[in-house]
């Protein structure tokens, strides 16, 4: 097949596969969860992918390296199941796996009714042989669609229900466990069976997975490579079992948490043993968005062999995920306990626990070092004095990094520190007040401390009437505890600017960003002073700080979403682009795909001064064979005089708890391109001329003039789009995905060249507003049938896809 | 010192006794409702523009109603907002076009007014509703009374009906405090219990499994076991226990009847709906024919999140059959003119469809713009009143504050809007804020007969 005969293919796949469902978005494949969500170097598992949209997965990709994975099976959500198909089911698993799983006659949600006895007997009999048991339960139930009122799902499981393997059987145990408590979430409710192995000697650290599907790439997942034995949780662990899953330390444990789920673990330790038990759960999964809290709050519990609470954590300073730290008071056996801390649960509510006598930084000092020069930090770990370090501030590896402590095998969590190209210098005491304030020069970076409840640090400098200054503090996002109060003062006292806390779009991880940052102009030549201290008056050696202090440093980072791009066809598809802008830097962003990239195009790349964000438009361009690939996009902008150029990072936008959205950094930006549909996949019948036209004829549909669109308040203009004949003779239906207020787009009407498309702005717009436009194009076909003609009513409408993203600015008349 | 213990509580309305309290009592509940109507303590009549109504049905979308995909339709807003119920139709009123799944209310258009324009920017359940129940800011020092407890305050004093003046069909919201400083007497009887089953078991009239005579023998029971109310017989505070005793005995046994309804015609329930809220409806009109001031159908199942098209055309036409078969029923009876029907949630839905996961088809919390429904009570019918934006997410003519809304349902009622309101803080509080009493607020004067 030649390649043009090959993009007719993938644009015909591309829209068949756009026709098999209702609008684009609710075809996006996505996943909710994995679990396990990591394992340990030299092993292979099998990890539970949930999600919506994963029918007809193809491949996993698995970022960095060591990692890999394919897809073993694809699982339909079980339900909706009526009692008897759910006592049904546990007569059949019982009869298959009753010895091996003493909890299956108490598995929750089965009810109370006449199978139970049968069931008991089942369960019974399965003490015989497997086959024999097998054989008489099968015997025992009627043949399917003989006498069954119901009849259980068409669904992969159920088919051979007696050949699980025992990972299967985990799974659907799981899925059967508490059905009456639990939630029902479109958004997890099938599951991908993967296949992952991590190569021996892989290093580890964090890794991201994605699942190729028909439809695309899904987002990201974190999953992890551990360095510790690791197990999965075994139900039933709840307290009224006394076979309370047994571990060896040090280990990680693997779990999901249901509702009102508390898993517990037993393990024996030893008097004076300096346990620490670290825990991964919204580190996993960072924000849930139809869930209060927005994340998995998990709560550890340590107990003693009579249940006594020996330690308890719910959190680790000012992250939600609990790390406990403590001293075994005595031989004998303990408990680990595991649960939600309002007692929620879902099957995202995944968790990691590692626990073991491992070294656990609890901080460094100082919080990072200038670029390129040795930097000495002392490392504060958990029960050990401190110990010398030196941190990598080689050039060009980022402005944030990260660095561990590692002790023979045994490898620390993970710790951030920050390298700047400034002058550095460290903190001298006494310099409690304006009296004793250290003096600095500027532009200065100041490692020091709040070594004390109640402690503040003075610092004075000389300045000029009018210059401008910037200071900030950063500590929190280094994993400080301090929840710094910045002010700059006269040499008198008087107060000239204040901070306690900023938003910074960039570290939307954090749960309570608590770094302080203050611009100010200075009022005249002189003396000034700037106090450091904590907001709640804590302090202590782990309050650690970097002040940078200096003249503005304009500058910007840029982010996408999502983080996988999915180009299908000739179609272009939505991302936003954020800019988070530094110390003043209000221009323009302009956003492009860097010189010499063949693959992909890009329109309405202008951040316009003033915007944070845009909705921009990818489309493959030319003829890219199907795969996926690492996308590179640049942003530029003009800072103070200079063209700066920075690399788009990708990132996931998430919602938390109904409300709020964050950023969310992803370590890859890739792009899929043209996934072909799974066979037999169809269009519905109402489609099928357009279908067959776009068969023929691969539609090119590209906007006639480039440049911005001037749209005057109260007014119209036009938009002229080149397109072939039969296009322009369609009825397709035009719309604006997310426009801007006050913006609509009117009737489209056929011009010579192709078909030209009305936008209105009312008179509510305001002139100098400038964004970008996105049209998509849809078919829709008459509905038969009653008002409430039910869901089959949605499938008529196709959607064609996006055209360029067209820049437009509101102007007066 | 009044020894009346129904009297001393109205007295010091911060003693709080709540409805369950009053039930565990042997029904003292209903009965000191009942015998509030005539004690000191409750407002005199202020002067008031004459009533036009006399009883209030609040039909409360608890959740929070999507506008767009009720009575404020935006075809032309394109699918990302409408999805797919964007073929609105007419109704009996030209030019008023509303959802299609909503048929039979299209018949009856020229019974009610729909407003279009409602607005508090609160995005929040329990804030929201606050907002939309007592036309007040939730950061006011006190907690003001919902609608249904002031009316219940104000009519409820020539209210001689048995059953208490505020009624909820049939789950309280417990949001908020719906009587607010008035007080736990003021809270309204939530019915429980579920009228489309063969026996509404209303809490503490009606005992699912129990019949009268075992009631009986219950009583007698717990009579002969009364040693100490025996030997203290003529003690001012058993005797007024007794007598709270018995009349919520006799409230409970003829109660009985007006919320059974077995006598009705099967045809006339079927027309209502054979579901909780059809039943609830008819239900409602027979509280109302009883005199009842304030009836609320606390109807659940509006917080469209996830899959709200699904929910739509699964709720919107129960909603439609018994929602329209009260206001023709209310209207065949005579009823209609002296009854205000009002429909609203505390918020509206956001306009554009979050088709991604987790939503999957969803609409979040919208106070931005929203739309209420009123009928009947004098108001008129066939009106729209203000308009929202091309896609409904703002207010574009003539916004409506919840307290515009909630002045002119007391204006209908004949309720002063001067009127002090008791409180447990002494302080001069009337029934709606300084701002909102005189001539040129927002009231519904388009709408006002």
């Amino acid at each position: 097949m030649n390649a043009r005969a090959l993009w007719r293919v993938a644009w015909f796949a591309s829209v068949v596969s756009a026709a098999t469902a209702q609008p684009a978005a609710q075809r996006e494949p996505h996943i909710g969860y994995l679990y396990p969500a990591g394992s340990r170097a030299g092993a292979t598992v099998e990890v539970l992918a949930g999600g919506q949209a994963l029918k007809g997965a193809s491949g996993v990709h698995v970022s960095g390296s060591g990692v890999t994975a394919q897809v073993v099976r694809h699982v339909p959500p079980l339900r909706p199941l009526d009692k008897e198909m759910m006592d049904e089911l546990r007569e059949r698993l019982a009869a298959r796996w009753g010895e091996q799983y003493p909890g299956m006659a108490a598995l929750g949600g089965f009810g109370t009714g006449r199978r139970n006895q049968a069931t008991k007997a089942a369960a019974t009999t399965a003490t015989t042989s497997r086959s024999q048991t097998t054989t008489d339960a099968r015997a025992a139930l009627p043949a399917k669609g003989k006498g069954r009122a119901q009849g259980l799902p068409d669904h992969p499981l159920i088919h051979r229900l007696e050949q699980l393997n025992p990972r299967e059987f985990a799974f659907v145990i799981r899925d059967l466990r508490d059905r009456d408590k639990r939630q029902q979430n479109m958004q997890i409710a099938e599951t991908l069976i993967l296949r992952v192995t991590v190569a021996p000697g892989t290093s580890p650290g964090v890794r991201e997975l994605r699942i190729v599907t028909p439809n695309g790439l899904t987002n990201p997942l974190r999953f992890e490579v551990g360095n510790e034995p690791e197990v999965l949780e075994r139900e039933p662990n709840d307290p009224d079992w006394s076979e309370i899953q047994q571990v060896t330390l040090p280990v990680t444990i693997n779990g999901q948490i249901t509702p009102g789920d508390v898993d517990r673990f037993r393990f024996a330790a030893r008097k004076g043993q300096k346990l620490v038990v670290e825990t991964h759960a919204r580190s996993l999964m960072p924000f849930l968005a139809d869930a209060v809290p927005g994340w998995f709050q998990a709560t550890v519990t340590l107990r003693d062999a009579r249940g006594r609470e020996v330690a308890f954590a719910d959190d680790y300073r000012f992250n939600p995920d609990p790390v406990l730290m403590t001293e075994i008071p005595g031989d004998g056996e303990y408990r680990l306990e595991i649960s939600d801390a309002l007692y929620r649960g879902r099957d995202d509510f995944v968790y990691r626990v590692t626990a073991g006598e491992r070294p656990f930084v609890t901080g460094i000092f100082p919080l990072g070092g200038r670029t390129g020069s040795d930097a000495p930090v002392w490392v504060g770990q958990w029960a050990k004095p401190y110990e010398p370090a030196t941190l990598d501030t080689s050039p060009g590896l980022g402005d944030i990094r990260e660095t561990e402590v590692h002790i023979g095998a045994d490898v620390s969590n993970r710790v951030s520190y920050a390298v700047d190209t400034l002058p550095e210098t460290f903190e001298k005491e006494p310099n409690d007040n304006r009296g004793t304030a250290q003096p600095v020069d500027l532009p200065r970076i100041v490692n020091g401390t709040i070594a004390r409840p109640g402690d503040t640090d003075w610092f004075r400098f000389r300045g000029r009437a009018g210059e401008r200054v910037v200071a900030e503090i950063a500590a929190r996002r280094l994993g400080s505890p301090l929840d710094s109060l910045l002010r700059l003062t006269s040499a008198r006292g008087d107060v000239i600017a204040w901070n306690d806390d900023f938003k910074d779009k960039a570290s939307d991880l954090l749960t309570h960003q608590a770094d302080s940052l203050l611009s100010a102009t200075l009022p005249a030549d002189g003396e000034f002073c700037i106090s450091v201290g904590d907001s709640q008056r804590h302090g202590g050696a782990q309050f650690a700080y970097r002040l940078r202090v200096g003249p503005p440093r304009p500058d910007f980072t840029a982010f996408i979403t999502p983080a996988s791009i999915n180009l299908r066809g000739a179609r272009s598809v939505a991302a936003r682009v954020f800019a988070v802008r530094r110390d003043g830097f209000d221009g323009d962003v302009e956003v492009s795909v860097p010189a010499g990239t063949t693959t992909v195009s890009l329109s309405g790349g202008r951040i316009p001064a003033g915007r944070d964000s845009i909705r921009l438009t990818l489309r493959a361009a030319g003829e890219t064979p199907a795969g996926l690939a690492p996308l590179r996009l640049e942003a530029r902008a003009q800072v103070g005089g200079k063209w700066v150029t920075r690399t788009v990072l990708p990132a996931e936008d998430m919602m938390q708890a109904f409300a709020y959205q964050h950023l969310v950094p992803a370590q890859e930006l890739l792009a899929s391109f043209d996934i072909p549909p799974r066979p037999g996949a169809a269009g519905p019948p109402s489609a099928r001329g357009i279908l067959r036209a776009i068969r023929r004829t691969p539609p090119s549909i590209e906007i006639a003039s480039a440049g911005q669109v001037r749209l005057p308040v109260g007014g119209s203009a036009d938009v002229q789009l080149l397109a072939p004949r039969w296009i322009a003779q369609q009825k397709l239906k035009w719309e604006l995905s997310e426009p801007p207020k006050g913006v609509t787009l009117g009737e489209s009407r056929p011009t010579p060249g192709g078909l030209a498309l009305t936008l209105h702005a009312d008179a509510t717009t305001t002139a100098g507003l400038a964004d970008n436009l996105i049209v998509e194009a849809f078919t829709e076909t008459p509905t038969s049938g009653t008002l409430a003609a039910g869901p089959k009513q949605q499938n008529r409408r196709v959607s064609l896809g996006m055209l360029p993203a067209i820049p437009f600015q509101i102007v007066n008349r | 010192m009044d020894n009346d213990p129904v009297n001393r509580e109205l007295d010091n309305p911060q003693e709080e006794l709540t409805r369950r309290e009053l039930l565990l009592r042997g029904m003292l509940g209903a009965a000191s409702v009942v015998a509030a109507r005539s004690l000191p303590g409750t407002p005199a009549a202020a002067t008031a523009k004459p009533a036009k109504a006399k009883s209030v049905i609040q039909i409360w979308m608890w959740g929070g109603p999507c506008h767009l995909d009720t009575f404020d339709p935006k075809p032309a807003a394109g699918y990302d907002y409408c999805g797919p119920l964007n073929k609105p139709i007419a109704t009996n009123v030209s030019g008023i076009r509303i959802c299609e799944l909503l048929p039979q209310l299209a018949k009856q258009a020229d019974k009610y007014s729909i407003l279009r324009s409602m607005t508090h920017r609160v995005n929040a359940h329990e804030t929201a509703s606050y907002r939309v129940q007592t036309g007040r800011d939730p950061a006011e020092r006190i907690v003001y009374p919902s609608v249904g407890a002031v009316v219940s305050l104000f009519r409820g004093r020539d209210y001689r009906g048995l059953v208490p003046p505020y009624v909820v069909l049939t789950e309280p919201q417990g949001r908020f405090s719906e009587a607010g400083f008035l007080g736990s007497k003021y809270k309204p009887f939530a019915t429980g219990g579920d009228p489309n089953q063969a026996r509404f078991a209303v809490e503490g009239i009606v005992t699912e499994g129990v019949t009268e005579q075992r009631k009986r023998t219950r009583r007698d029971l717990l009579r002969s076991l009364d040693t100490l109310g025996q030997a203290m017989a003529s003690s001012p505070q058993f005797l007024a226990f007794d007598r709270c005793g018995a009349n919520a005995e006799q409230i409970a046994a003829e109660s009985q009847k007006v919320f059974d309804l077995s006598g009705e015609k099967p045809e006339l329930r079927d027309r209502y709906g054979r579901n909780t809220f059809g039943q609830s409806c008819l239900v409602a009109r027979r509280l109302v024919e009883n005199g009842v001031p304030h009836i609320t159908i606390n109807y659940k199942g509006w917080d469209t999140h996830k899959q709200h098209f699904e929910t739509m055309r699964r709720k919107l036409p129960e909603m439609d059959q018994g929602m329209a078969t009260l206001l023709q029923d209310l209207s065949d009876r005579g009823l209609l003119d002296s009854t205000i029907v009002w429909w609203t949630g505390e918020f509206g839905r956001t306009p554009r469809v979050a088709w991604e996961a987790p939503w999957n088809g969803g609409r979040g919390h919208f106070g931005n713009c929203f739309c209420a429904l009123l009928a009947g009570g004098g108001f008129k019918g066939g009106q729209v009143v203000g308009a929202s934006d091309a896609r409904g997410e703002e207010v574009a003519e003539r916004p409506v504050r919840p307290e515009d809304l909630i002045g002119s349902i007391y204006e209908s009622l004949g309720i002063n809007p001067d009127a002090p309101m008791p409180n447990p803080k002494g302080l001069s509080v009337q029934v709606m804020p300084a701002e909102h009493r005189g001539p040129g607020t927002g009231r519904l004067r388009e709408i006002m007969g």
